[in-house]
Order: structure tokens, then C-alpha cells, then sequence
């Protein structure tokens, strides 16, 4: 049985693994065609 | 005792790593898949119903010359509308079936579209250049409407538009050829297209510190023998006025809607401004349209796309209307 604890860590990883996977494109596209990191669309 | 607790540990953060990478690769093909859901009424389901392709037609000798037709389903009106969409890929690469996305909603709209190939440089074609291209659409419209016309489409006005290389010899050819164009050209519409070729502006390659690389990549872009010693000064003026879309319009050019990203690389964005301003001065009705947050692909401003298809829409209904 899993935790409660360890149920919120495992969301938070979830969490940021969407944000960063979101970033990485954006990040890959801007290097190839230029752009911002932040601003614009949300993520 | 110790023992159990470490191995429930470390099976924890191994389903931790496990979540994280699965997470993160979905997050990522979302990134890429979804379209804002406003966009996704340009993207047609593609049926008989809406009208039929014809491909591969020819209009010149190069193997190159050949273009697609997206004729509507009800061919009973008296005349139709021609909407030309030229493809990206920098003049080196891409394909006409590349916009075959926009081509069904235009004619979807009821516009007879089409989708026209170039000669493009590289390897095979060492002389292809934006000149020798842009001449190639230009002799590609009468046969387009010739074409048309033997299919029972007859044409009676035009918008020309495109995306990147495509948006350049979209704009020669609204601005520069016009006037000789078989069809009254009604409206452009382009995004990221190379408007000028000034060394200072194209930072990005380096070109406003070296004079000789600016003066080989504008000989092969032109198609001109251009020097570095002659760099700003009327010989340069007159070398690339030929594919210098902004050096082409006046107080009767059509109307524009246009869009570019402040920070593009491959289109610097730096050379927006001497059509922005060609525009202006000449108070040419236009929608100038520019991307805070983005690049050559406009892809971190997903409402500023929305609005530039919206204003694209309005024109076209403006300018093109649909009887």
C-alpha cells in the first residue's frame, strides 16, 4: 500500500514532468526558429 | 528491517522515473498534436462533397512546373475565384501537396485553390534562384486559368499568398507582377516571407558583419552578380529590387494581411520593417500582424494565429467574396 506522502510526491513529479515536456518542444523549436521560453501561449 | 525499507525506497523513485518519462513524452506529443481548438475549423474533412483534386498539371517545360487544382463539387456558377497558396522551405525544399491543408479550406470556401511547384535550387538546379522562381509563378497563373477553365471553372479574379519562400514569391507576385497578371489580383496573404535583403538586417547569418558572404548569398538569391564593394549603393538598389518584394508597392497594391515573428531567425526580422513601412507610407490597406513570442514557425502566439486567420477570413470575404 502506498502512502499518502509518497501519492503527493508522485503527483508532483507528474506535474512537473508536464510542464518540462511542454518546455522541451517549445525549447527545441525556439533553438530551430527562434522564439521565447515564457510568454504567449500558457506553457 | 533496514533492508525492506530501502528496497521500498528505491522501487519508489524507479516509479517515480517511471511516471516522470511517461509523463513527460505525452506532455511533449500533446505539445505537438493539439491544435487551439479555434484553428481546428481550417483543417476540412476532406470529401467529394467539397470538391476534388486534380494533380500534377503542367505549366512549363522544367519538371518542376506543375501545379494541383482543388476545384469545388458544385461547378454550375457562372465564374470562380482563383486562391494560390505557394509553398514554404526556404527556395531549397518542400512541396505543393505540403499546403494541401489550407488548399481544402480555401476551396471548401468555394475558391478554386491551387497549389503550384517551382524550380527549386539545390544540387540539380545550381541556377534556380527567388528571381528565376518568382518568374516561374508568374508564367504559372495563365495556364492555371487556362487549366481551369477546360475543367469548366472559369476565373474571373485572384489572391495570392503563401508561407516563408512562399510568402516571398507571393508578394512579387502581388506587387511586382500584378499589373501583367491575367486575373485582377484581389488580396495577399502571407506569413515569414523574406520581404528584403539588406546585409544589416540578416544579423542572424552573420551577413551585417561580412560584406563578402552577404554579397555571395544575395548573388545566389538574386540570381545578380553582386560585389561586396558595391553593398549600399544604387548598383546594390537595382540587383535585388528584382526580389525585393517591398521595393515593388505603391498607393494600387493590394490589399495585405501579413504576420511575422519577432524573434525568426530564418526570416530575420529585422527586414519586416522596410515592408511594414512600404505599406504604410503607400497606405495601402494591410493587417500587419507580429508574434511577441515568436519564431519563423509563429508557434508560441497561438491567439495572434487565430487572429491572423480570422483577419485572412475577413479579407477574403472583403476582397474575394464567395457568390
Amino acid at each position: 500500500m502506498i502512502s499518502k506522502k509518497r501519492i503527493y510526491i508522485l503527483f508532483g513529479v507528474a506535474a512537473a514532468a508536464f510542464v518540462l515536456g511542454r518546455l522541451a518542444v517549445r525549447g527545441l523549436l525556439n533553438m530551430l526558429l527562434g522564439g521565447t521560453l515564457f510568454g504567449g501561449n500558457i506553457l | 528491517m533496514k533492508k525492506t525499507g530501502n528496497k521500498g525506497r528505491g522501487k519508489f523513485i524507479f516509479l517515480c522515473a517511471v511516471v516522470f518519462a511517461a509523463v513527460f513524452a505525452a506532455s511533449a506529443c500533446l505539445k505537438i498534436i493539439c491544435t487551439p481548438s479555434e484553428l481546428q475549423k481550417y483543417n476540412v474533412e476532406w470529401t467529394p462533397e467539397i470538391g476534388c483534386v486534380k494533380t500534377d498539371l503542367p505549366y512549363g517545360a522544367e519538371p518542376a512546373n506543375k501545379f494541383d487544382l482543388y476545384l469545388p463539387a458544385n461547378n454550375s456558377k457562372k465564374t470562380y475565384r482563383l486562391a494560390v497558396h505557394l509553398h514554404a522551405g526556404g527556395f531549397t525544399t518542400g512541396d505543393k501537396s505540403d499546403d494541401a491543408k489550407i488548399l481544402k479550406w480555401l476551396c471548401s470556401k468555394g475558391y478554386v485553390a491551387a497549389g503550384i511547384n517551382y524550380t527549386l535550387r539545390n544540387e540539380s538546379n545550381p541556377k534556380a534562384n527567388v528571381y528565376s522562381q518568382s518568374v516561374e509563378i508568374k508564367n504559372s497563373i495563365p495556364a492555371i486559368v487556362k487549366q481551369a477553365g477546360k475543367l469548366g471553372y472559369r476565373l474571373d479574379a485572384m489572391a495570392v499568398s503563401g508561407g516563408s519562400a512562399g510568402g516571398t514569391l507571393a508578394m512579387l507576385y502581388a506587387y511586382r507582377d500584378a499589373q501583367e497578371s491575367p486575373l485582377p489580383v484581389k488580396m495577399l496573404f502571407e506569413a515569414v516571407g523574406p520581404p528584403s535583403f539588406y546585409p544589416q538586417d540578416w544579423a542572424p547569418y552573420g551577413l551585417d558583419k561580412d560584406p563578402q558572404a552577404a554579397a555571395s548569398l544575395f548573388s545566389i538569391m538574386s540570381g545578380n552578380d553582386i560585389q561586396p564593394a558595391i553593398l549600399g549603393t544604387q548598383a546594390y538598389e537595382n540587383a535585388i529590387k528584382p526580389i525585393s518584394a517591398f521595393k515593388w508597392i505603391n498607393s494600387s497594391s493590394v490589399p495585405t494581411v501579413c504576420a511575422y515573428g519577432v524573434h525568426d531567425k530564418v526570416c530575420p526580422f529585422a527586414s519586416v520593417r522596410h515592408l511594414v513601412k512600404a505599406l504604410q507610407d503607400n497606405k495601402v490597406q494591410h493587417e500587419y500582424i507580429e508574434f511577441p513570442h515568436s519564431g519563423h514557425g509563429l508557434q508560441n502566439d497561438d491567439k495572434l494565429n487565430i487572429l491572423y486567420m480570422q483577419k485572412v477570413e475577413e479579407y477574403l470575404n472583403r476582397y474575394m467574396p464567395v457568390e
